[in-house]
């Protein structure tokens, strides 16, 4: 294995955000079809690593560099089968992205789709890194490509949208970036596995904890700190929308799974109820909160969280688990945070890109001005319900694998958490089903909407294809678990000397 | 072997496939019909054909793996078909109804324009149905019981212009789902203990879940009785049982072949289908058959009654429906699962011909559904008066129809095996009434629409076109014929073979020879010696009585009727309580949350006070730049002293 396909994938946006950046002048059609030609080849490379990917083996295709010597920071990449996941479920979701662009927008098309590569780059960039300076640099970089695309693309309350994303997030940043530093120092150099071996007291593991919770539980986000997400996704144009919700989110995901579990267990096994708590307060409350909403951006952006707190909820319930529960118990728990992730990229993402095609035609944001859409987009209405079923959990999609497999790890922990967590699926049929009655049934009354044209080929196809992404996952659930399993067996519920 | 293969997969595959290429890419109607008659016609066949092979060869259960869901250890999940008697008999109804339903469609649909997705739907939605029944695995089961909510919820809301339409399916999704997330956690937890989610491994180790318990309040919970809990609460959404069946009359709104396939014949009773493929856990707990019974009961009786004030033809037929699935629940909830599943049967046939007479009289009279402006049809629609007639008989129990045995062995047996305790005799005379009730306000229909003087206003009114009068008389004669053909299937010595792993407690074997004591002796005669035939053949002659022979009795006793007829018009209350309380209660907890919880403390206490501190702390820590030079040199000197100072102190010079 000789070609650095790590490094190819990760330079892949910024080369490409580089030679968008050129095109602004040029002719739109030229813009297109060379952003499309350049995210195909993202996907290939993908493709490519995929094919090569070794399933039982831990991180692979390894590349090492010295970067910062003399601190020990290494310019150090790896795929394992959880970054793999989340590379590809990236790279599909840029690639949809940018076709939604070339499909929607009129104008602007270089610089929206520089942006969505620079936001590429970075976020495959913090799924690779194996050292963690190299992590933090792409996990703050991932910041600006989004703030500037809020701002600079989004619509009319866009830069108080734009500045609070990046205020809350560069917020839990900070102690981030402290607590690595403070590992780093205290390991000789700041690659993951040096901190995965390293003893920490509880103490340490408590500060430790805290700081890396905060960070990322702003980033997924998680229920206290979750306000910015919606006033974000209002503001975003389509696909902002899509990349902020399916990748950026992930990226809070990823860092609990990569930092909190392995470096301080004693720390999550001692603050797992108060996280689980959090959790199932979002799953609940931003539930019923998701179900006043009048703005359909804004309900799907609170739905985002309320499943994120099924993702919290599923990495934390492991360690509440009795001594006597099975290791695999605890892996089935993990892998349904991690097709949670995927499945909600896909469907969220889907949301916001069918949401967008009909805010193209129509401009408005409130369902009230909605109702009757069946009539007159049939075709329309049937993918949108498709995505609606991934978000309630409908069995045959994506969503239900991740939501099941979560409340069977829940009910191994705790009978009463799980018939809380189980709630959702009546909360999130109300309010993705009030959704779809107020937008799809009932009468026409607003008499703009006959004027509208269904969906035409290209939209098909875009929605087309992220529809059969979402039923092959939620039919064949383990082209996710079957390459993942080793990674979080070995790393993620990796669990250190002295620890029961 | 092959070949059986391809039929077992083919007998649940074709109306899959026709319903999607139908979805998909077909425009014309004559295409759409045909394609999905065919692919019901071919899955028929091969169930046909597949019972004629287990009935000949070893009687065997057929198994074919269809895909590896999950391979997880512990959570391996091998999605199959798994054609044992008990699916067997199942599909064979399910598909045998879906047929004619498709064939009857044909002529009930004819000038809709959503016709195409009409065609694709239902048969989408016989594909799930023979899915839930013959899967062999837990995670298939789920598959299929959340996809006959999600095409009923397309089907209610068939017609998505009108507004009921869409209160009706959300109203009835969500119930639906409330049951469902019960039988999502039983689900897991029975997954969990049982470390696999096949059938049989789940059979095998249901006396270990028997002697497992959980604690709940401290109170040590046999996972069998938790499990069958879930279970039951979420077959009391599907077969919609007290207080969960509000969802089944508005479901009306659907298109009438809808209401006889979906909410008579097959989906209402997957609960049913559900609680006897896993009777063998429920058999563990006393207490919760003895749930089950008193709340099939008051179904029975208390549901069926609300009929006698409806004046939509369909509503007093889905309202029969609730109390036909009363009785199913009785039966189980005494453990007699076989004969649930017979009167289950039985009920499919004869409901979905109501169901069809009915709609044919509604295409008829120009979709006029109240039975008050019909009357005197039986002269110009006399194949589906005739129809009305036989099935109303079969409904009502009357012998030799089928609903007599399967009625009639219910009511057996709760005689039989009812405790001797209060519940015991208000389960007994709650259906010995509700077979008083039954024929009184289906004969209500008979007397009001088919004779009578002519109320309708629609000229001349002429039969409906032969793809509707066709299924509509196979299914009458099968209220006819099928209870007596069928009954040694169900009543024979291998009848106990029907419901999978029954354990061989005494209770069982008691009430199977009891069954067998009276077959032997005669079913007829050991009816005429009980109640339960009088109060059917009193029903139907009381009906005639009131509603044909003396119509002005109604009114002569209008005023002592009011009371019930406004209970039973306001059907209980129960439509008002979910309204008003806990749809207000939901609702204000959800306002609740937004107004408070986000837009109070998080937003305007916690962040705004955040920022706007942070905002006038910079403003105020800004004095500082007074821009004085003095001062600059003042703060600097001390500044530097102390650094200074710091430095010599720490360095140990000081």
């Amino acid at each position: 294995m000789n070609i650095p396909i790590l490094s190819l994938i990760l330079w892949h946006g910024l080369i490409a955000a580089i030679i968008m950046s050129q095109l602004a002048r040029s002719s739109i059609w030229l813009q297109k079809s060379t952003a499309v030609i350049i995210s195909m080849l993202g996907c290939g490379l993908t493709g490519y690593l995929w094919y090569g990917f070794i399933p039982n083996q831990a991180f692979q295709f390894v590349e090492k560099v010295p970067w910062i010597a003399h601190l020990g920071a290494f310019y150090h990449l790896g795929v394992d089968g959880i970054s793999l996941n989340l590379v590809i479920l990236t790279m599909i979701i840029v690639f949809l992205s940018i076709l939604s662009i070339c499909v929607i927008q009129e104008k602007n098309i270089a610089s929206a789709c520089t942006w969505v590569f620079l936001v590429q780059a970075m976020s495959i960039g913090a799924f690779l890194a194996l050292d963690g300076l190299l992590f933090y640099l792409f996990w703050e970089a991932s910041l600006l490509p989004m703030f500037l695309y809020i701002g600079l693309c989004g619509g009319g309350n866009r830069w108080f949208a734009a500045r609070k994303y990046f205020l809350f997030s560069l917020f839990g940043s900070l102690f981030f970036l402290v607590s690595i530093l403070y590992l780093g120092l205290k390991a000789g150099d700041f690659s993951f596995s040096s901190f995965y071996q390293l003893q920490l007291n509880l103490n340490e593991q408590l500060l430790l904890f805290t700081a890396f919770t905060l960070a990322f539980a702003i980033k997924l986000p998680m229920f206290p700190l979750h306000s910015w997400l919606p006033d974000a996704h209002t503001q975003a144009s389509t696909s902002g929308s899509m990349l902020l919700a399916a990748i950026l989110l992930k990226l809070g995901g990823y860092g609990f799974m990569r930092f909190n579990l392995p470096i301080t267990p004693d720390a999550s096994m001692l603050l797992a109820p108060l996280m689980t708590v959090l959790s199932i307060i979002a799953i609940i409350y931003i539930g019923f909160v998701a179900a006043v909403q009048s703005d359909i951006k804004r309900l799907i952006a609170y739905a985002s969280i309320s499943h994120m707190g099924m993702i919290t909820l599923g990495l934390f319930v492991a360690y509440l688990m009795p001594g006597s529960v099975q290791e695999s118990t605890r892996i089935i728990g993990i892998s349904g945070v991690l097709v949670h992730m995927i499945s909600h990229g896909l469907s969220s993402a889907g949301l916001f890109l069918c949401f967008g095609l009909v805010y193209h035609r129509l401009g408005t944001r409130d369902i009230k001005d909605y109702g009757g859409l069946m009539r007159v987009m049939p075709i329309y209405s049937g993918f949108f319900m498709l995505f609606i079923l991934s978000n309630i959990g409908f069995p045959g999609t994506a969503g239900f694998v991740g939501e099941f497999f979560v409340i069977y790890a829940t009910c191994a922990a705790n009978l009463w958490l799980a018939g809380l967590a189980v709630l959702t699926m009546v909360l999130s049929a109300t309010y993705s089903l009030g959704l779809v009655k107020q937008v799809f049934y009932g009468r026409v009354n607003n008499m703009q909407l006959l004027t509208v044209m269904d969906i035409n080929w290209s939209e098909k196809l875009l929605l087309g294809l992220l529809s059969l992404m979402i039923i092959g996952v939620g039919i064949a659930p383990d082209i996710i678990t079957a390459s993942s399993v080793h990674a979080i067996k070995n790393t993620v519920l990796f669990v250190k000397s002295g620890q029961s | 072997m092959q070949l059986i293969k391809i039929l077992t997969i083919s007998s649940v595959c074709w109306p899959l496939a026709a319903g999607l290429l139908t979805g998909l890419f077909v425009k014309s109607h004559r295409l759409a019909h045909r394609l999905c008659v065919l692919g019901m016609l071919l899955s028929f066949l091969s169930i046909i054909w597949l019972c004629i092979q287990f009935m000949s060869g070893s009687q065997q259960a057929i198994v074919v793996d269809l895909m590896q869901w999950s391979s997880l250890p512990n959570l391996n999940a091998k999605i199959g078909l798994c054609f044992d008697a008990f699916a067997i008999m199942m599909c064979l109804m399910v598909s045998a109804v879906a047929l004619l339903i498709h064939i009857y469609s044909i002529g009930y649909m004819q000038d809709d324009i959503g016709y195409v997705r009409f065609f694709s739907l239902i048969s989408l939605f016989s594909f799930a149905m023979l899915f839930l029944i013959a899967t062999n695995n837990l995670i298939g089961l789920f598959l299929g019981w959340e996809s006959i909510s999600l095409f009923s919820y397309f089907l209610i809301g068939f017609y998505y212009y009108k507004n009921r339409a869409a209160e009706a399916n959300f109203k009835a999704f969500l119930i639906n789902r409330f049951g469902d997330c019960a039988f999502c956690l039983g689900l897991a937890l029975l997954i969990y203990h049982c470390k696999s989610t096949a059938y049989a491994d789940v059979y095998a180790n249901i006396n270990l879940l028997a002697n497992t318990s959980l604690n709940i309040f401290n109170n040590p919970v046999q996972l069998t009785t938790l499990i069958g809990c879930l279970f039951f609460i979420g077959a009391m959404s599907k077969s919609a049982q007290i207080p969960l069946h509000i969802w089944l009359p508005d479901s009306m709104e659907g298109p009438t072949p809808v209401s006889a396939l979906l909410h008579a014949a097959t989906m209402v009773t997957a609960g049913v289908y559900l609680l006897a493929r896993f009777g063998s856990m429920i058999e563990f707990s006393a207490g919760l058959k003895l749930v089950i019974t008193v709340i099939g009961a008051t179904g029975a009786l208390f549901l069926g009654m609300m009929a006698l004030c409806e004046a939509d033809i369909k509503r007093i037929i889905a309202f029969s429906t609730l109390s036909q699935l009363g009785y199913m629940m009785v039966a189980i909830g005494l453990g007699a699962y076989h004969i649930a599943i017979f009167h289950l049967i039985m009920h499919a046939f004869f409901k979905a011909c109501l169901f069809m007479a009915a709609g044919s009289v509604i295409v008829g009279l120009h979709h006029e559904q109240n039975i008050f402006k019909m009357g005197g049809l039986w002269s110009s629609m006399p194949i589906t008066g005739l129809c009305f007639f036989l099935s109303a008989l079969s409904l009502s129990g009357i012998p030799p129809f089928s609903g007599f045995y399967s009625k009639d062995l219910i009511l057996s047996v709760a005689q039989a095996s009812t405790p001797a305790s209060f519940l015991g005799y208000y389960v007994y005379d709650a259906i010995l009434l509700g077979c008083l009730v039954t024929p009184l306000y289906i004969f209500r229909v008979y007397w009001t629409v088919f004779c009578g003087p002519e109320n309708h206003q629609h000229g001349e009114v002429c039969e409906s076109p032969w793809t509707i009068r066709f299924p509509m008389t196979i299914l009458a004669i099968l209220s006819i014929g099928a209870g007596a053909l069928t009954l040694p299937f169900f009543v024979g010595p291998d009848a106990l073979n029907i419901v999978p792993a029954l354990p061989d407690t005494s209770a069982i074997t008691r009430l199977n020879q009891f069954i067998n004591k009276i077959v032997t002796g005669g079913l007829l005669i050991h009816a005429l010696r009980e109640p339960a035939l009088a109060f059917s053949i009193g029903g139907v002659v009381l009906s005639w009585i009131i509603y044909k022979r003396k119509p002005q009795w109604t009114t002569r006793h209008q005023t002592w009727l009011a009371i019930p007829e406004y209970i039973l018009r306001n059907q209980y209350g129960f439509d008002w309580v979910y309204n008003n309380i806990i749809v207000t209660f939901f609702s204000g907890c959800a306002r609740t949350c937004q107004k408070v919880g986000e837009q109070y403390l998080i937003n305007r206490t916690i962040e705004n006070r955040v920022s706007q501190n942070i905002v006038i702390g910079a403003e105020k820590f800004s004095r500082v730049q007074t821009s004085y030079l003095n001062r600059y040199f003042a703060i600097m000197s001390v500044a530097l002293a102390g650094l200074i100072g710091i430095s010599l102190f720490y360095s140990g010079i000081l």
